[in-house]
């Protein structure tokens, strides 16, 4: 089984988010990380290949800020990675589905592995417009795998009420993948020196045939931060006194209970 | 809590290669998820986290700067030095088992041993599956290692070895113990199985710090070792003080690491701590401790990067290795104590760290030679006039 999983490098969650006057994110405080639904699906994938001798390729398109997640991915088990270099800024989401799938194309992948979100932009898309670019099959939500049988897998889908459906996917199929799935492993340290030798390939856009970046048809405008909420209140004396009092917040002006 | 916040005033981030990033924050993250939401309990306790030598161990730590052709990672000094620092950022103990296994056990077999020794012992030390200890001190030769007494007498091909090694870390769980003693040849160092008959180990009780780790005095009463115990190419008291260097390396760092958590911890609490109106950290007199422990924390840093540097080129001397011991954890034994000053009353809860680290710093201090062995090391080699005796 070939499996693709695709990573993309967030804004670091602990990061200092700060705008500019024009509404634009202040670039020279941000950290990035790996969006942590992508290392559910590395681990996913991992355990996928592993029982199956499969092969496992990281894809990232972003800056070189990507090139850090994809090692991750390298050092957890990862065969390969391919970066494609590009300022995600310059791309709406259907834009890195388009870049996304024109390197996978030809890789013959039977699966492609998405985290269900980003953790910062949390668009939800880029999975879904990533099988529609491809041609594949795609279910969302994935809580649970199974071996593939005869070219198609059981998956598991996490509902809105938190029950479970399952379905039968046809490979090729994308799959975005919830948190909770598994639990991540640490790369070890030996992985992570070894990771260092495997095959990381740089594509640029013109390598993958595109004139330029495909053009945003969604457009960010800016950013705002929110108003700050009505100061928290704090109640005064001992716990019987404040609890009471707790009580008669929720229950009169709340009508929480 | 949020998480764990390093200060790293003069963005020596920015030296780190991808990997070396990517193992501090693997090592960062293990730490905070699966050391320290135990190991208050274990420091109350007494016992060391056993449950932690599996992970450790898949993670590759253990004997992380040996080759890989014998189960390990290979790291070079920095990246093994940095992995001690966010190691012991957890706890001092945890940093003193991976410390024992590696540098004074898996070490020597490394240096001293046959190839078979090497086959036999390092990819089982690796993966855990055997623990380590290292039996220098005794009863009465600690700062003087040259004094001790016991020895291993040639019978036959076996070797006789009788003596009490005293302090051990990693004692009582040891499968090997690398013993060195006394033979007609001088000191000499033996793998010596903890299970023969004649050898004891025996908890040492009643500490008050590095309390997550295991302390044993052992017992060697006419335990028969084969020849093939002998590490062939040991020889005089320096190859157990070669070994101490590797570890005293790490230990530089490790200093650093718990320097660091006890740092994170006092900021955050001085900035939310409120008196007088305002938080403590708007005061001068805080302000000042702050400034103090950060300067101290990030000459340390630099101190290590060079030394790290240094080793790597193989032009580490043993006195620039214990003038990074002798800052370092000084440097921390008075921040732990800093930082437990501006945690007030709270200061002295297990809820903190500061008083964990600052009590397990008290052995680190006194360990792995002690800050006035170290000072007579340095002073030797500046001014050729030893002053040990
Ligand atoms: C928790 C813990 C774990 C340890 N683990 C191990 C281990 O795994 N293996 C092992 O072999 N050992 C281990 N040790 C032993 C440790 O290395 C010794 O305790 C240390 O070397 C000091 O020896 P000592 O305790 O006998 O003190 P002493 O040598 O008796 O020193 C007492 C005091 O005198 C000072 N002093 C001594 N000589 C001089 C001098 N010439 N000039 C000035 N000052 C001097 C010392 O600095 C110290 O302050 C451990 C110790 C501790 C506390």
């Amino acid at each position: 089984m070939r499996i693709a999983v695709c990573m993309k490098a967030v804004v670091d969650s602990q990061a200092r988010i700060e705008l500019d006057g024009d509404g634009n994110l202040r670039q020279d405080q941000l950290r990035f990380e790996v969006n942590e639904y992508d290392l559910y699906a590395v681990e996913e994938a991992i355990r996928l290949a592993e029982s199956d001798e499969g092969h496992v390729t990281v894809i990232s398109a972003g800056t070189a800020d990507a090139v850090q997640g994809l090692r991750k991915g390298l050092a957890m088990g990862a065969a390969d990675a391919i970066h494609v270099d590009c300022d995600p800024d310059d791309l709406d989401a259907s834009g890195v589905a388009a870049v996304l799938a024109a390197a996978l194309h030809d890789g013959g992948y039977d699966l492609v592995l998405a985290g269900v979100e980003s953790d910062d932009l949390g668009g939800s898309q880029v999975g879904v417009l990533l099988a529609e670019a491809l041609g594949y099959a795609s279910t969302t939500l994935v809580v649970g795998t199974n071996e593939p049988v005869d070219g198609a897998m059981q998956v598991r889908r996490e509902l809105e009420g938190g029950e479970h459906a399952n379905v039968q996917v046809q490979f090729p199929a994308v799959l975005t993948i919830q948190s909770g799935i598994n639990e991540p492993r640490y790369p070890s340290l030996k992985g992570i020196m070894a990771a260092k030798r495997k095959d990381l390939a740089v594509k640029g856009l013109a390598d993958l045939g595109f004139d330029g970046a495909p053009a945003r048809r969604v457009e960010s405008l800016g950013l705002t931060i929110p108003p700050p909420r009505e100061l928290a209140r704090m109640l005064e004396g001992g716990a019987e006194e404040t609890a009471a009092e707790l009580v008669r917040i929720l229950r009169e002006e709340e009508k929480a209970l | 809590m949020s998480e764990f916040e390093a200060l790293d005033f003069y963005l020596m981030d920015e030296l780190l290669s991808d990997e070396q990033r990517l193992i501090r924050d693997t090592v960062r993250q293990f730490v905070t998820e699966k050391c320290l939401p135990i190991i208050e309990e274990h420091q109350a306790a007494g016992t060391f986290p056993t449950d932690l030598i599996g992970p450790v161990a898949e993670l590759g730590m253990l004997g992380a700067n040996l080759p890989e052709e014998y189960g390990c990672a290979g790291l070079e000094s920095s990246t093994y030095g940095i992995m001690m620092q966010e190691l012991e950022r957890g706890d001092s103990g945890l940093r003193s088992f991976v410390s024992v296994q590696g540098a004074l056990c898996m070490y020597p077999i490394f240096e001293f041993g046959s190839e078979e020794q090497r086959r036999e012992w390092l990819p089982r030390m690796a993966s855990g599956e055997v623990i380590g200890c290292f039996g220098l001190t005794e009863p009465d030769a600690g700062s003087d290692p040259g004094a001790m007494r016991t020895t291993a007498v040639k019978d036959g091909d076996d070797w006789i070895i009788n003596g009490v090694k005293m302090w051990i870390t990693n004692g009582t769980m040891a499968k090997i113990a690398i013993i060195w003693a006394q033979t007609d040849d001088g000191i000499r160092g033996f793998v010596v199985p903890t299970d023969l008959p004649g050898f004891q180990a025996i908890e040492v009780k009643g500490k008050y710090s590095l309390r997550a780790s295991d302390t044993a005095e052992l017992v060697l009463e006419d335990v028969c070792v084969p020849g093939d115990a002998l590490l062939p190419k040991s020889g005089g008291l320096r190859s157990p003080l070669m070994c101490l260097n590797q570890a005293r390396y790490g230990i530089a760092w490790g200093g650093i690491g718990a320097a660091q958590a006890c740092f994170d911890e006092a900021l955050r609490y001085a900035k939310a701590r409120i008196t007088f109106g305002k938080p403590v950290a708007q005061t001068q007199l805080v302000q000042e401790l702050l400034t103090e422990i950060a300067s101290e924390i990030t000459k340390a840093q630099t101190l290590c990067w060079r030394l790290g540097e240094l080793k790597d080129a193989g032009r580490a001397r043993p006195e620039q290795i214990s003038m990074a011991k002798r800052n370092n954890i000084e440097m921390a034994r008075n921040t732990a104590r800093r930082c437990r000053e501006i945690l007030g009353g709270n200061g002295i809860l297990d809820e903190y760290q500061a008083f964990r680290h600052m009590v397990n710093l008290e052995s680190v201090y006194t360990y792995e030679g002690t800050h006035q062995i170290h000072t007579l090391i340095v002073g030797n080699a500046l001014t050729g006039l030893p002053a040990f005796g």
